[in-house]
């Protein structure tokens, strides 16, 4: 099997250079994308893997580049952003983004984040059957997801949530244990990344995302699914 | 917080207001009353005294008139007299006294009017007969050797009278009251701009420099509204150059952070390739580059604690249960934590990275003062939870127990251990974070020895 390929969208030669090293020591083979335009041609063309976005581009902003490469593809970005404290990360993970990493980051952390985002599902043989709860029906072999029998395209970070949440129907999910599920964090990531999805999936599958009837906030605790 | 220094000045001023209406209303309100008594009585007491006078003259010509007669019988003739309980009459005739009424007799007569009469002097003069404010008028009748006496009891116009003091003093009471209230509220007015400012200023100082003066039409307060306002926004400019300045910074410094830091961890994984004195300074600036790192977060948080004056985005956290999920970190497996049911309910209004990074930043502070053992317990009352941390360290001593908070401050002495030496912001920013949840931060000392960081937390309605 062919090593995983990373698309790498940042401006700064400094950083993509010792990125690449890091990144090629860790496995991945590695692209390189300087502004937004080149790093949407080089996925139509070349389809990686996973892609690390900059949010801080010349021209295109990282913001943008989000909101077009999901346009094209459901794989998994991770953005990069210097400022953590502003609005720009839960901005950057509206615009689609999967996760979010902080400059300065640790290498072993960013290839952390990376794996994560690679898992796939690991169900056993007898998990993959289709469930649903109400009128949402989800099928882990096709990824194929039914919204009140209509199809519904998830990202696979979306589709991993779902999926928790609904093969557990009732039961109340902290943030936290979200984080761990799907994303890897030993429980220490920003919840927002949870919220932010929770949004997200919520505008896909509930009817009215103003009082969600099936992805429901348990105040103080987290977020539990309603069949 | 100090009292408000305002306040004291404030009241004295309205209360001065205050005092002078009432005492104004009073002055007025009792001259006026004065004035109307004496006017009033004095025009009562002397329309009595006229139609005393001329009952007196209308009766003294009957009683002549009799006495002219052959034979007069005196009884009769004061019974024809009488016209009605209030008015009694004595006559003095042929050596004799005559009275229609026991009540009044001779004796009972003023001595010196009586005296006047008799010499023939028509005498008008106020007595008091049987507890009775009484008017006499005697009229001399030489005509027929006799003299004509008239008491008219007054008892009547004396309650008049001391019903309209009453009700002038009350009156004059009540005016007095009104225009203390007036004063009051005109105090309350005229302050009340002043309080505005006054208040304002309390905002600003506790950090709060969104606040704004509403505009005043009243033409002597715009320009004190107008400076405030002008002080508060170059206030609020310079903090918040400051605080961009820093944070600026720190933003700038982040890429070459990564550069370096990517660089580094490329270079570490080929360590086996350098040689041992090439190891030795890659593990030095590995060493110091994360220090800086450290350094640039911090900058970065306290600059931005500087410009916040309230959590913008609080949301309800179970901050024992926060602490319990940060402790199965491997580097606080030497930290202990004991919560009893009430406190692990306990929920705060609160950001969870701030409370995080409290409760990190005084681990590491305990461990790199004291090891890392450290205990924590918690305690919940009604209103607030207390987050105890305690160490097995020296302890902190009394006079630094302020001090140790504030920025770049280092604990005295060389007690600090190992070579991870910190920011020098770690508890200055868990003093800002802790301000900023509106909760208590202080040291103190561990009920087994070393040092006890307690927090404060209000804890949020159920």
């Amino acid at each position: 099997m062919a090593a995983d390929s990373v698309l790498l969208v940042d401006d700064d030669d400094g950083i993509r250079t010792s990125l690449r090293f890091a990144l090629e020591d860790q496995g991945y083979r590695v692209r390189e994308a300087t502004d937004g335009e080149t790093a949407l041609e080089r996925i139509r063309e070349q389809s990686p893997d996973v892609v690390v976005l900059d949010l801080m581009l010349p021209g295109m902003d990282g913001f943008e580049c989000c909101r077009q490469l999901r346009r094209l593809s459901d794989i998994p970005v991770l953005i990069v952003s210097a400022r953590a404290d502003s609005h720009d990360v839960v901005a950057g993970l509206e615009a689609g983004a999967d996760d979010y990493i902080r400059k300065p980051f640790d290498v072993p952390e960013l290839a952390a984040r990376l794996r994560a985002l690679r898992r796939r599902l690991r169900l056993a043989p007898e998990q993959r059957r289709e469930i649903g709860g109400g009128d949402i029906t989800i099928s882990p072999d096709s990824g194929e997801v039914r919204v009140r029998g209509q199809v519904v395209h998830l990202t696979k970070t979306e589709f991993h949530l779902l999926y928790e949440l609904i093969s557990h129907p009732g039961r109340v999910f902290t943030r936290e244990m979200l984080l761990e599920r799907v994303w890897d964090y030993g429980y220490f990531g920003d919840t927002r990344i949870v919220d932010v999805h929770v949004g997200r999936l919520r505008a896909k599958i509930e009817e009215d995302t103003a009082n969600p009837r099936r992805l429901v906030t348990v105040r103080g605790f987290g977020y539990k699914f309603e069949p | 917080m100090s009292p408000l220094p305002w306040r004291s000045s404030r009241l004295s001023l309205s209360l001065r207001i205050t005092a002078s209406f009432g005492v104004g209303a009073l002055a007025v309100a009792a001259a006026v009353a004065v004035s109307s008594y004496l006017f009033t009585a004095r025009f009562l007491i002397h329309q009595q005294e006229r139609s005393a006078l001329h009952q007196a003259y209308v009766s003294a010509a009957i009683v002549r008139e009799r006495l002219r007669a052959p034979h007069p019988d005196l009884p009769n003739i004061l019974d024809g007299l009488t016209p009605g309980p209030v008015t009694q009459t004595v006559i003095y005739a042929s050596q004799r006294w005559y009275s229609s009424s026991l009540l009044v007799s001779r004796d009972g007569l003023p001595a010196a009017a009586r005296a006047a009469t008799l010499n023939g002097s028509v005498v008008r003069t106020w007595t008091r007969i049987g507890g009775d404010e009484q008017l006499m008028v005697g009229v001399p009748l030489p005509e027929v050797d006799a003299d004509y006496f008239q008491v008219v009891n007054q008892s009547s116009l004396a309650r008049t009278l001391a019903v309209l003091r009453n009700v002038l003093l009350a009156a004059a009471a009540a005016t007095a009251a009104a225009g203390a209230a007036l004063g009051w509220w005109v105090g309350r007015r005229l302050t009340a701009p002043l309080r505005a400012v006054a208040a304002a200023a309390q905002r600003v100082a506790l950090g709060n420099f969104e606040t704004e003066l509403p505009a005043e039409r009243d033409a002597e307060l715009t320009g004190l509204v107008d400076s405030f306002n002008t002080m508060v926004a170059a206030l609020r400019h310079r903090l918040q150059r400051d605080a961009r300045f820093a944070a600026d910074v720190s933003h700038e410094l982040r890429s070459p952070l990564t550069t370096l830091s990517t660089s580094l961890s490329v270079l570490r994984n080929r360590r086996e390739e350098l040689s041992p004195r090439s190891r030795e300074a890659l593990d030095l600036v590995t060493q110091e580059l994360g220090r800086f790192e450290r350094l640039v977060e911090d900058l970065l948080e306290i600059s931005r604690a500087d410009v916040q004056t309230d959590l913008t985005d609080a949301e309800p956290v179970r901050v024992c249960q926060l602490i319990l999920n940060l402790l199965e970190r491997d580097e606080y497996a030497a930290v202990t934590a004991e919560f009893d049911s009430e406190a692990l309910d306990a929920i705060v209004l609160g950001d969870k990275r701030r409370l995080e990074q409290v409760i990190r930043n005084l681990l590491d502070n305990a461990n790199a003062y004291a090891g890392a053992t450290a205990t924590i317990t918690a305690q919940a009352t009604e209103a607030t939870v207390s987050i105890y941390i305690d160490d097995k360290g020296p302890g902190v001593p009394v006079e630094d127990r302020e001090r140790i908070f504030e920025r770049f401050t280092r604990g005295r002495g060389a007690t600090r251990r190992g070579s991870s030496a910190g920011t020098g912001l770690g508890l200055a920013l868990v003093r800002e974070h802790v301000r900023l949840h509106r909760g208590r931060v202080w040291v103190t000392e561990a009920p087994a020895g070393g040092a006890r960081f307690a927090i404060e937390l209000a804890r949020a309605a159920r």
